[in-house]
């Protein structure tokens, strides 16, 4: 059964290093819209990526862009190094792990101006607003656009 | 007899912004916690509804 908080829980217990970005981010902003997936942002070194499989082992991760192929994340692929994002099906959702959200920025950036917040008892790191309306209005879907208007009211509400 | 209102037309700018200013403020009410709840009873209902209207399109294919 999916369960994309659960998802969450599993990566804030392991202490995993990431940004939540995407529409789970403007959930937690306070959108009212429905995502389908967990996006993070995080480092892609070989010693995070060896992590991430090792918290990820007992959830089936899959890599879901070549589902026909049915590779595991936890042998492929065999060389760690050079992978920008990760594209992932777990028996709890989709995890898209990505390196980088332009124009934002790398990891490290979107980190350095991400919130803090308490989440199950854990710190948690979110994209902030202000990059998520930048992300989103770079993407140019209709969802996406239709994110920024949610996002654009909550900073609105948020600073009255 | 009048004509109905063009569909466009049934909902105001305007009323379509009061209502969305009206759930952003009570989702801002809620805790991060309880955001995320409300979300994933949402998500679970379209992946509900998504999978019902899945199966009566292949029974309605199977039955013609």
């Amino acid at each position: 059964m999916q369960d994309l908080s659960k998802l969450l829980k599993t990566l804030l217990e392991n202490d995993i290093d990431f940004v939540l970005i995407g529409g789970f981010a403007a959930v937690v902003h306070g959108s009212t819209l429905v995502t389908q997936d967990l996006d993070i942002c995080s480092t892609m070194s070989v010693e995070n990526i060896e992590k991430l499989r090792s918290v990820l082992k007992d959830l089936n991760p899959v890599h879901r862009m070549n589902r026909k192929a049915n590779l595991s994340f936890l042998d492929h692929p065999k060389i760690l190094e050079g992978l920008n994002n990760i594209y992932l099906d777990t028996d709890l959702g989709i995890l898209d792990i990505l390196s980088a959200t332009q124009p934002a920025g790398d990891f490290e950036t979107i980190k350095k101006n991400a919130i803090d917040i308490p989440l199950y008892g854990f710190s948690c790191k979110v994209i902030s607003i202000d990059d998520l309306i930048k992300v989103k209005e770079s993407m140019k879907r209709p969802k996406d656009l239709q994110a920024v208007i949610e996002l654009k009211k909550v900073r609105e509400l948020e600073n009255k | 007899m009048n004509e109905p209102k063009p569909l466009e037309n049934f909902y105001k700018d305007s009323d379509s912004e009061k209502l969305l200013n009206s759930a952003l403020k009570e989702k801002l009410k809620l805790s991060f916690e309880m955001r995320i709840e409300s979300h994933e009873n949402a998500r679970k209902l379209v992946e509900e509804l998504s999978q019902a209207g899945a199966k009566q399109r292949a029974r309605s294919k199977q039955a013609s």
